[in-house]
């Protein structure tokens, strides 16, 4: 029986692996780049990693403003740094992004109590 | 003409489904790594993303969409957009595993017939060119036709003169070998396949060759899976040589305390209650830091049917290259048809046992349980089938007394009977000693002069 893939999370899968392929070889990702974004993929769709995907959710919350962009560079750095096949870094890389989105999160709600105060 | 000629030569549909079942199922990788070839693709595309699933699958490595995607990357395949649309295609549009036979028969007919096109254009060609005689020509053509009609992949006839030079070769290797291990080890046999774990056997066998089939025979308690893991150590410990071994019966614990009580000498009693010295409980670890170095691949498998050791075997064969595969035991395996009688099963298993053996190239043994009274049910065609049949079988103390042969050596309490041995001597017995308490077993000593 030929099936064509039968659950949305298949086909998001497929998709999405599709766009990181085509953005690879059109030059808009850097190839480190799009081999992490292609683990996380298969991390979270494959082999359902629910941790990661809690912080990397958690992650993309807010949008990227300049007051952060340092913390999400090292966010970055720190995905396309670690070796996700690994099962054995998981534990210690989400344990370092929750720190860090935590830390980003206090600069954001820092910046709207100033924002507030401002207005005030 | 153009196209309905490339309609009947090539099916790439076809070619994609294969490709996708094996994104998808492991069953179908394991069909298609063992009966298609990167060249039976017509596509390009298809020949290349075949080529890196069968990779990444040789690797251990599942091959996801994003999985191809990367290998691709690092080995700087699919550099444009088209390639990684088709790749994607490919992966959402997936078989069920049962379903890759038929596609791979489709993908294989189509290579032939374009082998077949191929080879009536040379021909034509050559028949025009008007160089060779018609007797030369038609020669010629009816060999290449043969091999392109009747045999298979990996199949082959061989001229007299191959098969003549072939043996040639084999005795000169033997001879120069035997010469030289003579020489060195003064008078050792030099063994032509794996070491079975006893001198004594090791002689009679010349040890376990590529495509035999062992078949080992004991009563229940009377040492069949130490037997099993006897051979493994001498295989994969002592020879440094991959193997897998699949147990019907036994849980991955007990499998585990074995390996440990084998390995240290130390009594399995102590190892499963844990009453051990300090000095054994170290002498345990060291003996699984040699398993740990091992080629010993485990597969504990209560519901195990002919057809899941084949498909087994084969990946195994391609991740690890194995060399032999141990089946403990026969007796427990999976009714395939309910109105077979016993014996029917068994031939049937230990049928399907032989050709894997000869197609993979492996040694494969089987253990067998006998009945109370030594004899073994579907004996005979068992035997037809093996090349080496042993029975492991108590000696007991009036047996001893009574047999001068058996009291030349100081500590035999079982023996091996060849029952059957395809390359040498049978009916022989092949004095042993097994110690039950640490599940150890050796050659008998001789009781010195």
């Amino acid at each position: 029986m030929i099936i064509n893939l039968k659950n949305q999370a298949d086909k998001w899968y497929t998709e999405l692996a599709r766009i990181i392929g085509t953005l690879q070889v059109k030059g808009s990702l850097r190839p480190d780049e799009a081999s992490c974004l292609l683990d996380i993929i298969d991390l979270v769709v494959v082999q359902k990693n629910l941790e990661l995907l809690r912080v990397l959710e958690a992650y993309v919350e807010h949008d990227g403003i300049p007051e952060t962009h340092e913390i999400e560079e090292i966010v970055k750095a720190t995905l396309i740094g670690t070796n996700l096949r690994q099962a054995e870094n998981m534990e210690q890389l989400t344990a370092v992004l929750d720190e860090l989105i935590r830390e980003r999160n206090r600069v954001l709600s820092k910046r709207q109590e100033d924002s507030d105060g401002y207005m005030v | 003409m153009q196209k309905v000629q490339e309609e009947i030569l090539v099916d790439l549909e076809s070619e994609r489904r294969v490709l996708s079942g094996m994104l998808n199922s492991e069953e179908a990788r394991i069909e298609a790594y063992d009966s298609i070839r990167e060249e039976d693709f017509y596509h390009p595309l298809h020949r290349t993303v075949f080529s890196l699933i069968c990779q990444l699958y040789k690797r251990d490595v599942k091959p996801t969409f994003a999985e191809l995607l990367k290998e691709s990357q690092n080995l700087n395949l699919f550099r444009n957009q088209q390639e990684i649309s088709e790749l994607a295609y490919i992966a959402e549009h997936f078989i069920e595993g049962e379903n890759i036979t038929y596609w791979l028969g489709r993908v294989k007919d189509r290579s032939k017939l374009r082998k077949f096109e191929s080879f009536l254009r040379r021909y034509h060609q050559m028949i025009r060119e008007n160089q060779h005689s018609v007797e030369e020509l038609l020669m010629s053509a009816e060999e290449e036709l043969t091999n392109l009609t009747a045999l298979e992949n990996d199949d082959r006839v061989d001229s007299p003169v191959q098969l003549a030079n072939l043996g040639y070769e084999e005795v000169e290797r033997r001879y120069l070998r035997f010469k030289e291990i003579n020489e060195i080890n003064k008078g050792v046999l030099p063994l032509d396949g794996l070491p079975t774990g006893f001198d004594s056997l090791n002689n009679v066998t010349l040890g376990y060759k590529p495509g035999d089939l062992i078949i080992l025979g004991a009563q229940t308690g009377h040492g069949k899976t130490a037997f099993a893991l006897h051979t493994a150590k001498a295989v994969t410990i002592e020879h440094k040589t991959n193997m897998l071994y699949l147990n019907t019966e036994m849980s991955r614990v007990q499998i585990a305390l074995r390996w440990g009580s084998i390995l240290s000498q130390v009594e399995h009693e102590k190892l499963r209650s844990g009453d051990l010295t300090s000095g054994e409980f170290s002498q345990v670890l060291q003996g699984y830091s040699h398993l740990s170095n091992s080629g010993f691949y485990s597969y504990p498998c209560p519901n195990l049917t002919p057809d899941k050791i084949v498909s087994i075997a084969r990946k195994f064969k391609a991740q690890y290259d194995i060399k032999m595969l141990i089946l403990d035991y026969v007796g427990r395996m999976e009714k395939m048809t309910a109105n077979y009688a016993e014996w029917q099963i068994l031939e049937q298993i230990v049928k399907t046992q032989k050709m894997l053996a000869q197609n993979l190239g492996i040694a494969v043994m089987c253990l067998v349980q006998l009945n109370e009274d030594g004899t073994l049910q579907g004996a005979r065609r068992m035997k037809n089938e093996c090349d080496l049949m042993l029975k492991m079988v108590p000696v007991s103390n009036e047996e001893i007394e009574q047999n001068e042969k058996l009291r030349k050596f100081r500590d035999v309490n079982y023996r091996l009977i060849v029952d059957k041995n395809r390359d040498g001597k049978s009916g022989i017995d092949i004095m042993i000693h097994f110690d039950k308490t640490r599940q150890i077993l050796r050659d008998a000593k001789l009781v010195s002069l």
